[in-house]
């Protein structure tokens, strides 16, 4: 998984089925100091989550499992919302 | 598998169901010279593995099920074991962004060894 | 997944069997601000986007995720097309009035 900040929403309602009713969220991925990293991307939401919350997604073909069908295309899942990153190492 | 650093650790209250009760780390997934080979990832640790210490990790989903026992488990990255030490054949590392301008290669740096953390 | 125009259609008469059927969209990658990257792909659509269209497409093994493209050889997926996305607040593109790009 990877760190990012949610910074938006994405509005799309014509799409696959499997994703019906999921909330989609631009997600900017971030480095170990929680500065931008990268280009955004749209990832599903799990989690509740909403603008200017920091994150934690999955990427690839494990997006689609925590999606409420399982058998989707989602290769970005939001799967929980951070607290606090303690940073022990510089 | 790949080589990383453990630099700090993840709290999280919201968070798939899955995940209660495992510890996340930030990992910073380092080559074996110990040069920052990408950006972060945060791991569920199975080894107790904690800040500053070099760990071997997996990122790729079936593994990382298999390992937490968790068949449908939206999961890929999971901290494995530790690292005492790699030894690197002289010219087995990548190579040193000097060498990478300035050819012929310099050998590269040689492993930072970290006594066993306990 | 990514935000993408749909840029133009691939035609193919001669492919793997395994893809028979599937319709082929040029699609380029644009960023969160509506610009466009040089960043191209193709990708199956299973959501009749067309030509001009801002979709939403997903890469990698995903793809093969729906029952167009199950057990085919796909690692490209045009998945929605995009009505309107926001950033920090404020509407970026809006598909009902045209091009958007109020930025």
């Amino acid at each position: 998984m990877k760190p990012g900040r949610v910074i938006g929403t994405v509005v799309a309602s014509r799409k696959v089925e499997s994703l019906t009713g999921v909330k989609l969220l631009l997600v900017q991925p971030l480095d170990e100091d929680g500065r931008p990293a990268g280009e955004p991307v749209v990832a599903c939401d799990t989690q509740q989550s909403g603008p200017g919350q920091t994150v934690f997604f999955i990427g690839g073909r494990e997006a689609s499992l925590p999606l409420p069908d399982p058998f989707n295309p989602s290769d970005a899942t939001i799967t929980g919302i951070v607290d606090a990153v303690t940073r022990d190492v510089p | 598998m790949k080589i990383g650093t453990v630099i700090g650790t993840v709290v999280a209250t919201l968070k798939h169901e899955g995940f209660e009760g495992r510890k996340l780390l930030l990992v910073r997934p380092e080559d074996p010279s110990g040069g920052r080979a990408e950006g972060p990832v945060i791991a569920v640790d199975t080894v107790r593995a904690g800040a500053g210490d070099r760990v071997l990790f997996l990122d790729e989903g079936n593994s990382a099920r298999q390992v937490l026992d968790w068949p449908d488990g939206c999961v890929r990255a999971v901290i494995v074991g530790y690292i005492d030490s790699i030894d690197l054949a002289a010219g087995g590392g990548p190579p040193t962004a000097a060498a990478r301008r300035s050819p012929p290669a310099r050998r590269p740096r040689s492993p930072r060894r970290r006594p066993p953390s306990r | 997944m990514q935000l993408g125009r749909v840029v133009g259609t691939v035609v193919s008469t001669r492919k793997s069997d395994n893809i028979r059927g599937l319709k082929l969209l040029l699609v380029r990658q644009v960023s969160s601000a509506n610009a466009p990257l040089d960043n191209y792909l193709v990708a199956v659509d299973v959501v009749q986007a067309g030509v001009g269209d801002t979709v939403l497409y997903a890469e990698g093994s995903s793809c093969r995720q729906t029952a167009a493209t199950d057990k085919r050889p796909v690692d490209g997926i045009v998945l929605a097309v995009v009505d309107t996305w926001e950033v920090d607040g404020r509407e970026i593109f809006n598909a009902a009035r045209g091009e958007g790009a109020a930025a």
